[in-house]
């Protein structure tokens, strides 16, 4: 399914400017309408069968909803425009059909301005929650020879609705990115499910746990205060879930801040910790869990055993995982070092591509930033929106973690 | 001096067994050699009456190629034989004086093919490597380790100066033994003049996994500490050591450094990674038959010649007194030396690497002294041979040194508690400083006491040896001192602990030997039976070793077979074989390890407010101690053919090596219960205060882990076949021909079922289920390889140089089946219950089945590799002055291989190296 090129590479050149006013009414008191006129950026390849858009007069919050462009008319004012659009376009000979958005904020259509540019990009109608925000790689420590475990991930509320995030399942995948193996066995193959190696789950019954529309919440490794140890290190006092392995020995040891609640821990690769990879080369993804699933039941129908050839083409076995049918995700990121960048972990479906922390693998380059998503705008309710396009590359930027 | 071989030759002089009553003389007979005026050893003698002809005495020169008897006063004929020199025959005449001296000369018969720059195959009836200084000179190593090159089936390998390094005879060349089949370096004997290096009290190592590889207890002797340069001659046993050797397994090295009159001799060696200075002389003392040879070294080495951060020196000197003694009725010697060694290793971490800066640092040192003294006296008696007295007193000052910023990525308790029980502990700080010393002092004792009875008959001569040894081994050392609350990890199971708590280990040993040379007609047959009984003294009575004899019986055979003329030169053919059983005892640290603390959390109030923090452990307090502690044995048996014709030599072994006790971390089920309180009911802001165990509710919890103890657990095969040929120096070329090599097949493997509790976690906890495996953990090791060095020397050029091609034909690797299938399990409750394919489907207990690729057992094999060394030596100046070079690897041939269809490139760089030697 993938796209051939990178997209919103057409630019439509934009129309020749109206050529006819509507006629200017004297009468003040009579709102004026003009036609208007769209300008779309539409994927490469791409035909637009259906779309609906939506028009929020921001002043009087009036809302016209219109599922045809042609022939438009809208009353002067200033509007915030969401659009969703069903396309189809071809694959390697397949049709196949996708979602596209577009949102545009204070658009002014008035007798000087009546045109309305829409960049459409690739959207999937159930990412309702998104990562915002992914911190893997940890502030550097203070002898600067490694991370501190300030680990967190932002989920955010990308719709105008509230969204409940009860059992909502943070997963880590068993891939890693930058290593170069061959999957044997077809069920773990990324294009059928993803492999993951841990599997945390957001407590609740359904309706503890709402994300407002815009707002967020914050799920760290460790709650702790990380600037008692370095300053530039994150304090995570305010996290909303902490994932906590109950260990309570040895030289690996986890700590429960009693202030924040835990995910609960349905499968961890790891006897000890989970430690994202610090590296930034796994994937990981939201998991909705479909109605009625158990961790019990899970972990004893989606074992994920599998074979692989390594590297060296050794075929070797591959145990501590389980799948994940890629319908069931709503959202996932594919992360990998540029330069050590050998397979993705998830479907292409889910991330067309992957983003980077850096060129070149260093604990220099990498320590202290994070991976956050770019906005693509505001809702009709004034929300931000998160860039969602399912390609990494393009909906994340490296930013401080600070 | 020279050392030459006589077995064969021994046969040839007749001995009658036949005293005489009339007044006697002692005789002593010098034999020199007639170039170098050096004295010639192992030089058959026999002195036979020139009246009546069935009257005859004999025996072999010693080191300082002497031989003295008691003679009645007559006309006696000398007949010498030695091989390289041509037989000697002289009259002498004996009268009245007390003792009488005679110094004769003996001609070589080809001297420049006596030049042997390679190791040459001893001629006992057990597989030995000589190599001497000649040798020695054209290697041109840094410490002992490079001499191991020479020995057959190794090959050339760069100086690895940043871990100790440790011997591994007849393995297999890509064998890395871990510690848990340290054995066979542990079970190798060092023995310099006649005292074995004891390194049983050392107990040197950091909790800190960065730098344990630097820890040497338990490893064995690291070959980096010894020098090579006051070394005369080494023998390395590979085969069946004779009883008088004890505490090992796999073999013994037996080092014989320098003595007598020399010029200063000078050494500045440098290559890639080191520099190398010595200096040593043999200084002839007032009165007669004294000499003193002095000689120290320094090394300087760096694991990266780019780095200055680590490295490795070493310095080495030694005073060595040899004084003899002669009179009417007996000749002895006191070898008495006085020895230093030190190494120094350090290894900081690069600041420029870390962002703030931070040193770390890393540093060791061993200072070595140790004084030995040998009496050794040799009585004009015909049956009483020798009598030897070995005592020796040594000492180590070992410090270890290390300083560590500690910046935790968690949150941890003090590991301060010392009591079992519930502890209330402060947190450690996120970031610390920490001082970690180690203070070892061993100290080694060693006395021996030998004695060799020779009684000789017509076909017959037996040559009975016995002797009792004891040492004793105790570290006087103040152990880990660090300050509690701050260790150097944040989290281990160690404390502070003196090693001065440690009781002394006495052992005490006896052997008794004999040799029997047996002519018949053109046949002879030397036939060495032995045994050697052993035994660890001062033990607790718990211990199964405490008192525990352990009997060594060791044979070895060899059958001259007569000389097939051909072409007009003998061919002599020898078969030899041997079997034997060697022992080694445990060292202190297996016998007598740290206790083990573990500290359970059971509660861990990590509050947003410092004030309403609390933290409360259960420590468990464990004496590992295995008191079922064995030694470890190994069996050997070899049969070797040697056929020799015209100075060419081949000769053949097969051996077979099995040891299933060797010493080896494994793991047994321990149980923890503690209490995990639940504060989540708790209130701090309406307290006002941090919540304590007693009010809050709390479920019993047991962990189940596996802890590891020191047992016999590990079995190591080794078989294989060693060929060396080596062929006399070809005139007018001046060129000699040593192929050597080896098939080396090593298993390596667990002897006993083994616990493994798989690291999952299943619903939010650690599985608590813990399987027994039957499966073997180990692999089979093999390789085969070649080495042919041409070396040719022109004395009139002053110059001697050598190409050799090392050709490792292949090694494999094959990880040993398993099935991953447990045969028991224990359950959360404690109880072992059977392993059934029930269980394989409970979603719990399937995670104990381990998986492995069909591939995983697939023979990993490296296809062939070459490289070219050259070496070369050039005299000026009378052999004053020689300047030395030498490159490893200058060509090679690594073709690329495909494996699974992948392809795989080799690649390797020269290894050079230069020296200067002064002879003034």
């Amino acid at each position: 399914m993938y796209l051939n090129k990178v997209f919103f590479r057409n630019l439509l050149v934009c129309s020749v400017l109206a050529a006819g006013f509507s006629a200017c009414s004297e009468d003040d008191d009579v709102t004026p309408v003009y036609s208007v006129t769209f300008t779309d950026k539409v994927p490469d390849g791409c035909t637009i069968e259906s779309q609906t858009i939506n028009f929020t007069e921001i002043n009087t919050g009036a809302v016209t909803t219109v599922t045809s462009t042609d022939n438009l008319q809208l009353t002067a004012g200033t509007y915030n425009v969401d659009a969703t659009a069903k396309v189809s376009y071809t694959d390697n000979g397949t049709l196949t059909e996708k979602s596209l958005r577009a949102v545009a904020q204070n658009v002014v259509i008035n007798e000087n301005t009546h045109s309305i540019a829409l960049d459409w990009y690739f959207f999937n109608p159930d990412n309702s929650l998104v990562f915002s925000e992914i911190y893997v790689s940890g502030s550097l420590n203070a002898t600067g020879k490694g991370a501190l475990y300030d680990s967190f991930f932002r989920i955010y509320n990308n719709t105008d609705e509230v969204i409940y995030a009860d059992g909502l399942a943070l997963c880590e995948s068993k891939f890693t990115n930058a290593t170069s193996i061959t999957v044997l066995t077809e069920a773990n193959k990324p294009e059928n499910n993803f492999t993951a190696q841990t599997i945390y789950v957001i407590p609740g019954n359904g309706t503890d746990v709402p994300i407002q529309p815009g707002q967020s919440i914050k799920i760290v490794d460790q709650a702790i205060d990380w600037t008692e140890q370095v300053s530039n290190a994150i304090d995570h006092r305010d996290a909303d879930f902490e994932w906590y392995d109950e260990v309570t020995t040895g030289g690996v040891r986890d700590t429960d801040n009693p202030d924040v609640p835990n995910l609960n821990k349905w499968f961890s690769y790891s006897a000890t910790i989970w430690l994202p990879n610090q590296q930034c080369n796994k994937s990981y993804a939201l998991v909705r869990m479909p109605e009625g699933m158990t961790a019990e039941k899970f972990l004893a129908e989606y074992n994920g055993d599998y074979t692989y050839l390594s590297s060296t083409g050794k075929e070797m076995n591959g145990n501590k995982a389980y799948i994940i049918p890629n319908s069931w995700i709503i959202d996932g990121v594919n992360l990998c070092v540029a330069q050590d960048f050998k397979m993705a972990s998830l479907a292409p479906s889910i991330d067309k591509s992957y983003s980077s922390i850096a060129v070149e693998n260093t604990v220099a380059n990498r320590t202290g930033k994070k991976f956050r998503r770019r906005q693509a705008g505001n809702s009709p309710a004034g929300n931000v929106i998160l860039m969602d396009t399912d390609d990494s590359a393009n909906d994340f930027e490296v930013v401080s973690a600070k | 001096m020279k050392y030459h071989r006589i077995t064969n030759i021994v046969s040839a002089i007749a001995f009658a067994g036949i005293m005489f009553d009339v007044s006697a003389s002692v005789i002593r007979i010098t034999i020199l050699d007639k170039e170098t005026r050096q004295p010639v050893e192992m030089v058959a003698v026999s002195i036979v009456d020139h009246a009546d002809r069935s009257k005859s005495h004999g025996g072999l020169t010693d080191e300082k190629g002497i031989i003295s008897q008691s003679l009645p006063k007559g006309e006696w004929i000398v007949n010498a034989a030695a091989v390289g020199y041509k037989p000697l025959r002289t009259t002498i005449s004996v009268a009245d004086s007390p003792a009488t001296s005679y110094t004769l000369s003996m001609d070589p018969v080809d001297p420049i093919g006596e030049v042997v720059v390679t190791a040459r195959e001893g001629r006992h009836a057990t597989s030995a490597s000589v190599i001497d200084s000649t040798a020695m000179q054209h290697l041109q190593p840094s410490s002992f380790t490079d001499l191991l090159e020479l020995l057959p089936g190794n090959v050339s390998k760069d100086p690895a100066m940043g871990a100790p390094n440790v011997i591994n005879l007849r393995t297999a060349t890509n064998v890395t033994p871990g510690n848990d089949y340290m054995t066979s370096a542990i079970g190798t004997s060092f023995v310099i003049d006649g005292v074995p290096v004891n390194n049983n009290a050392v107990m040197q190592t950091t909790p800190d996994s960065n730098h344990s590889r630097h820890a040497t207890v338990g490893k064995g002797v690291d070959m980096r500490s010894i020098g090579t340069d006051d070394i005369e001659r080494v023998e390395i046993v590979r085969g069946i050591a004779s009883v008088e050797y004890g505490e090992l397994t796999s073999g013994l090295v037996n080092i014989k450094r320098k003595s007598g009159v020399s010029r200063v001799e000078a050494r500045f060696k440098a290559d890639t990674q080191s520099q190398l200075f010595y200096l040593g002389k043999g200084f002839a003392m007032p009165g007669s038959d004294w000499t003193v040879n002095v000689g120290a070294g320094y090394l300087d080495s760096r694991t990266d010649p780019r780095n200055p951060r680590e490295n490795y020196k070493r310095v080495n000197a030694s005073m060595r007194s040899d004084k003899r003694f002669h009179n009417q009725v007996l000749s002895a010697s006191w070898n008495s030396s006085l020895n230093y060694g030190a190494s120094f290793e350090r290894d900081n971490n690069d600041p420029d690497l870390t962002i703030n800066n931070t040193v770390d640092r890393f540093s060791t040192s061993n200072h070595s002294f140790s004084w030995n003294n040998t009496l050794n006296i040799r009585p004009t008696d015909k049956a009483f041979k020798e009598a030897s007295l070995t005592a020796s007193l040594s000492y180590n000052r070992e410090r270890l040194h290390q300083e560590r910023h500690v910046a935790s990525s968690r949150v941890m308790p003090m590991p301060v508690s010392l009591v079992p029980g519930p502890h209330y502990v402060n947190y450690l700080p996120l970031l610390y400083y920490a001082v970690l010393d180690v203070d070892g002092d061993p100290f080694s004792a060693y006395v021996k006491g030998a004695t060799t009875l020779r009684f000789d008959s017509e076909k017959l001569t037996s040559t009975l040896k016995a002797g009792v040894e004891w040492n004793m081994s105790k570290n006087y050392g103040r152990g880990n001192v660090y300050d509690l609350e701050r260790p150097i990890t944040a989290s281990s199971g160690m404390r502070p602990r003196a090693f001065s708590d440690i009781p002394a280990m006495h052992q005490l040993s006896a052997y008794v030997e004999s040799r029997n040379l047996m002519r018949l007609e053109a046949h002879t047959v030397e036939a060495t039976l032995g045994v050697r009984e052993t035994q660890l003294m001062h033990l607790d009575s718990r211990y199964t070793l405490a008192w525990k004899p352990y009997l060594d019986p060791r044979a070895t055979l060899s059958w001259t077979l007569p000389a097939l003329f051909i072409g007009g030169y003998p061919l002599v053919p020898e078969l030899n074989g041997g079997a034997g059983l060697q022992t080694k005892m445990p060292v202190a640290s297996f016998l007598y390890p740290d206790l083990f603390y573990t500290d359970f959390e059971q509660l861990n109030y990590y509050h947003n407010v410092p004030d309403y923090r609390v933290m409360n452990v259960m420590t468990y307090v464990e004496d590992l101690t295995n008191y079922d502690l064995k030694a470890a044995r190994n069996f050997k048996w070899e049969v070797r053919a040697d056929l020799n014709y015209r100075d060419n030599r081949l000769s053949l072994i097969y051996f077979r090596e099995e040891m299933n006790d060797g010493f080896r971390h494994t793991g047994n089920v321990h149980r923890y219960n503690y209490r995990r309180y639940d504060a989540s009911g708790y209130d701090p802001y309406m307290e006002n205060r941090a919540p304590v165990i007693e009010e809050l509710p709390y479920t019993d919890m047991t962990y189940q882990t596996v802890r590891s103890t020191v047992t016999n657990g590990s079995s190591t095969l080794k078989e294989g076949v060693e060929y060396t040929f080596q062929s006399r120096r070809f005139p007018v070329i001046n060129t000699r021909l040593t192929i050597n090599g080896a098939y080396l097949r090593t298993t390596n493997k667990n002897s006993q079922p083994l616990w493994y509790k798989p690291s999952i976690i299943v619903n939010g906890k650690e599985l608590q289920y813990i399987g027994l495996y039957d499966d073997n953990d180990g692999s089979v090791y093999e390789s085969l390889n070649t080495n042919l060095m041409f070396d040719t020397d022109l004395p009139r050029l002053g110059l001697r140089f050598s190409i050799g091609i090392q050709t490792m034909w292949f090694t494999a690797r094959q990880t040993l089946w398993r099935s991953g299938i447990p045969t028991h399990f224990m359950d959360p409750a404690g109880v072992v219950m059977p392993y059934t394919a029930a269980e394989m489907k409970d979603p719990y207990l399937k995670q104990l089945v381990r998986t492995f690729g069909v591939s995983t057992f697939d023979k990993y094999t490296i296809p062939a590799e070459s490289a070219i060394n050259i070496k070369a030596v050039k005299t000026f100046w009378h052999n004053r002055v020689n300047v030395a070079l030498y490159v490893n690897r200058l060509f090679t041939i690594e073709p690329d291989y495909t494996y699974n269809g992948v392809t795989v490139r080799r690649y390797s760089s020269p290894y050079f190296g230069m020296e200067l030697n002064l002879r003034i």
